[in-house]
């Protein structure tokens, strides 16, 4: 037994036979890591070759959109012209004409000018005043029934058809695609002969803003609504539009109502003062109808009635690269024109939620780990629970995303309802809230008041703030009484019965708990998602410094604390940080929880405190390869969502390089 | 300060010079009936010893005869082992090791250990000796610290080498000045007794002896405790020697007499290198 083997028998492989497989296997993996290399090229040459037209110069780059201008000209015409037939409800957009927005079912073109179009042309008796340099692609659209004429929409409006009316300045009326999405329009002097007289102030509600009205010498009246995002509380809308240089003034005012929990209706009244006379009209929409349109209908269909008309002008645009991305990182996500649109609010909005995931997972994560490494506890039974935390944590890594969202939004959204609601909150801290009416001098005023759920009564002095929030004295009339002559006293002369609208200012601390679905809670659910990757990666930097320096801290009579303190974090540290650095990767990228919490909506404003609505970065992107393609423009929708994509890719290696600056700071060598 | 350190209030002073004499002093520690497991496993069986003052002892005998076991238990090193535990006694003449209410904290600054591999925190030269004093002493100002360093540093034989680069990284150092630097470090927080777990087993002959002539000068002012598999270390440098054999004390005593005329016959081939 114990001879030697005879090592003889044994027949030697040979070198090829031994190199076959793994030759084999490295031709597999060079294979692979050359096709990872094409990959990323693929990927990055995609997303740069889609997103260039974004940044690129556009031929035509829009300069406004949905505006349109009513000038009522020959009087005489004009009046014969009022019919049964006439066209009102139109939609002026260079492309991309309609899309489930205000057509009903058998939409029609009726008036298509694929040339550009000089001048003022005339439908009906209105005549419409392109601007720009009128390279223009306009498409004329009636709704299906074509019974909604300028006379039916007149006699809604209860503007009676008289010949001053045909002297008065009209309403300019804008809208775009997306409903109440008005873009910053510029001062449009060039439309209106050079003499816009009179700028008016912004009335800011709080959804809703509603600029500037400019009315011109040359019968122009021109309205500008800037829309935000949701039509979802109540909100009031009112502008006024005076004419000064004439005889007669015009205002309007436009109550505008479209809450969801509430009755549905729109109400438009429209008043127009020509000298002593007064014309108010009301055109009040049936609940019932408004219900069984979908929400963007909806918002054309309160703004205007049937009169919905867009417009947009394009011009040769001068803009530099550097312009298109300082405007495509700041400017709002304009949902009917990609050429336009930008995604700063996204932006915005990843830059809050991630930044206040990483400051509160990071510590948290971090201090597990940190326990469940260096604060083993010796008691059996303690030792078991510290083991099942540990398998948790393992277990959770792996836990799919979107179940977080549905975590996030009853514990943190909605804090399983045990505190109020989200429009109703228990707890809130820090907001103001007014309520917002327009005097009969058609100046805008809030109330402040305690409660937002009661309206406060009108009574003779009570404390009220004008626009800018300096106090101001009202004059309270009965629902009757005659108006005061005095321009002075009409100005914040209010009637007792007026309705006015909340319009609640929440500066940057604003809090409330439940959090609602804002800001902090997608913070705290991309939390969720990441705290296990954090605490599994910080728990292996741990266990990587050798056990002797654990030891000759201890040796030197360090507490726990202090070995943890002195020695194990300074060691552990990059380790944790290149942790850190995958997850808040993570959860930049991150959707699926966010699309639960937070929702696919349209938001036009960075978020601006804790609690306030957001969208992020690929939130967004999911949002913009949603929207249909064009067949003209340059510009397509999906190159804005390849733009935004490359943006995000810009932001993760941003916030990758500071992390890794920062373990380069924190492992600098000694010597 | 420094005199301060070498011996602090309410500490034993010795200022004479000792020199390797059969005549035992007067005990540091006692070791009685001491008996520890890992879990199940019984690594020590009723160990008795007296380790005296400022005199070397040695602990003797093969790999896994529990040694190392009885080091780390003189100052709780074996409190964050799950499943360790202990029974006896094991006493400083003003303190119970083992109960429960002893401050761990304090009892390792009284007794020191230096490890078998050198392991200087990845920190300067000078952070690493200054890491025990600023735990432990509040009032020290620059100053203070500055000295203790030095003394510190001089007192492990190691100034010399380091003194223009004490900014520098530990981790710069060679094996040898590392396990010096270990042991400046552990007597920078003035600790009564020093263990030293196999402190040459990673070193070369000539870094040996360095830490060989050093502890032979820190015993004039320290109690050491030295945990060795080099028989001729042992003999080198202790005064006292243990021979550890499967859990159990075989035979102790003096060094001379223990190697040159054990009373056990299982001593004799461990030290005549029969076995082990």
């Amino acid at each position: 037994m114990n001879a030697r083997p005879d090592f003889s028998k044994f027949e030697i492989t040979s070198i090829q036979a031994r190199k076959r497989w793994s030759n084999a296997f490295l031709c597999l993996c060079a294979v692979t890591s050359t096709f990872s290399i094409i990959i990323l090229a693929v990927l990055i040459f995609t997303i740069v070759i889609s997103a260039l037209p974004v940044f690129g110069p556009h031929s035509d780059q829009l300069e406004s959109t949905g505006r349109l201008l009513f000038s009522p000209q020959d009087s005489s015409a004009g009046r014969e012209a009022l019919g049964a037939g006439d066209l009102v409800q139109g939609i002026f957009r260079p492309h991309n004409l309609i899309r489930g927005g205000l057509g009903k079912d058998n939409d029609q073109v009726l008036w298509s000018d694929t040339e550009p179009t000089k001048g003022p042309f005339t439908i009906g008796f209105y005549t419409f005043e392109i601007g720009g340099d009128s390279k223009d692609n306009l498409r004329y659209m009636t709704n299906a029934k074509g019974t909604q004429s300028v006379a039916s929409f007149l006699e809604k409006l209860g503007l009676p058809k008289q010949p001053e009316f045909a002297d008065a300045a009209l309403v300019v009326l804008e809208s775009a695609a997306g409903g109440l999405d008005f873009e910053k329009i510029t001062t449009s002097g060039a439309l209106v002969n050079d003499q816009v007289i009179e700028q008016f102030a912004a009335v800011d509600d709080w959804q809703i803003k509603l600029l500037t009205g400019v009315v011109s010498e040359s019968d122009f009246a021109e309205i500008r609504f800037q829309e935000s995002n949701r039509g979802e509380l109540s909100q009031i809308r009112k502008t006024r539009v005076r004419k000064r240089a004439g005889q007669m003034k015009l205002l309007m005012s436009i109550l505008y109502e479209a809450g969801h929990e509430g009755g549905e209706y729109a109400d438009l009244k429209l008043r127009r003062y020509t000298d002593d006379q007064i014309y108010k009209s009301q055109l009040k929409v049936d609940s019932a109808e408004l219900k069984g349109m979908s929400r963007r209908q909806r918002a054309g269909f309160d703004l205007g009635g049937s009169f919905n008309i867009e417009w947009r002008s394009k011009s040769q645009s001068s803009a530099s690269t550097l312009d298109h991305i300082t405007h495509f990182l700041t400017a709002k996500p304009n949902s009917s024109d990609p050429a336009t649109a930008g995604i700063g609010p996204a932006l915005w909005g990843s830059v809050w939620v991630c930044t206040i995931c990483a400051f509160v997972a990071l510590p948290l994560g971090i201090g597990t780990a940190i326990f469940l490494e260096e604060f083993k506890p010796t008691h059996r039974f303690l030792l078991f629970l510290q083991n099942l935390v540990q398998l948790n944590i393992t277990n959770l890594a792996g836990v799919p995303s979107i179940v977080y969202g549905i975590l996030g939004l009853t514990a943190f959204a909605t804090m399983f309802g045990v505190f109020g609601s989200d429009k109703e909150p228990l707890f809130r801290f820090g907001g103001k809230y007014y309520y917002q009416y327009l005097s009969e001098g058609m100046y805008p005023f809030l109330v402040p008041v305690a409660d937002p759920s009661t309206p406060p009564q009108l009574i003779a002095g009570i404390r009220a703030e004008d626009g800018d929030h300096q106090p101001i004295t009202l004059n309270v009339i009965g629902p009757s009484d005659p108006l005061p002559d005095d321009e002075t006293l009409l100005q914040w002369t209010v009637r007792s019965d007026s309705e006015g609208g909340l319009h609640p200012e929440k500066p940057w601390f604003y809090f409330q708990v439940p959090f609602g679905r804002g800001v902090l809670a997608a913070a705290l659910t991309l939390m969720l998602v990441i705290l296990p990757v954090i605490i599994i990666a910080s728990q292996e930097a741990i266990k990587a410094v050798p056990s002797s320096l654990r030891e000759g801290a201890m040796g030197l009579g360090s507490t726990r604390w202090q070995v943890v303190r002195n020695v194990i974090l300074p060691a552990a540290i990059p380790g944790m940080m290149t942790g850190a650095i995958l997850s808040v990767s993570r959860a930049i990228g991150e959707a699926a929880p966010l699309v639960v919490l937070c929702g696919v909506v349209y938001i036009a404003r960075a978020p601006e405190h804790l609690m306030d609505f957001i969208s992020v970065l690929p939130i967004q992107i999911f949002y913009l390869t949603g929207q249909p393609i064009s067949e003209e423009g340059q510009v397509n929708f999906q190159n804005v969502a390849a733009a935004a994509s490359l943006v995000l890719l810009v932001v993760l290696l941003s916030f990758n390089t500071v992390a890794i600056v920062l373990r380069q700071i924190t492992t600098k060598p000694l010597s | 300060m420094i005199q301060a350190l070498a011996a602090r209030p309410g500490e034993m002073v010795n200022d004479k010079v000792n020199t390797p004499t059969d005549q035992p002093n007067r005990t540091m520690m006692t070791i009685g009936n001491f008996s520890a497991w890992y879990g199940g496993f019984q690594a020590l069986h009723d160990i008795s010893l007296d380790i005296a003052e400022n005199q070397v002892t040695a602990f003797i005998g093969p790999s896994g005869c529990g040694k190392s076991t009885l080091l780390k238990w003189c100052n709780r090193m074996n409190d964050v082992i799950p499943g360790a535990t202990a029974k006896g006694t094991l006493m400083l003449p003003d303190l119970n090791i083992l109960s429960a209410g002893t401050d761990v904290v304090a009892l390792r600054r009284r007794i020191g250990i230096v490890f078998q591999k050198p392991n200087p925190f990845p920190k300067s030269i000078y952070d690493n000796i200054a890491f025990g004093p600023r735990l432990h002493f509040k009032n020290l100002t620059r100053n203070d610290l500055d000295e203790l360093v030095e003394w510190s540093l001089r007192k492990a034989a190691v100034w010399d080498e380091v003194k223009d680069r004490l900014r520098q990284s530990a981790l710069g150092l060679s094996g040898g000045q590392q396990q010096r630097l270990c042991i400046a470090r552990a007597i920078a927080v003035g600790p009564q007794i020093l263990l030293m777990d196999e402190p040459c087993s990673a070193l070369d002959p000539a870094s040996t002896a360095r830490i060989e002539e050093l502890i032979f000068e820190l015993r004039e002012q320290y109690t050491i405790v030295i945990v060795t598999h080099n028989m001729q270390q042992a003999a080198r440098v202790s005064d006292q020697t243990a021979f550890f054999f499967e859990g159990r004390v075989v035979e102790e005593g003096a060094t001379q007499k223990l190697f040159t005329n054990p009373d056990q016959k299982q001593t004799e081939d461990y030290v005549t290198g029969k076995f082990g």
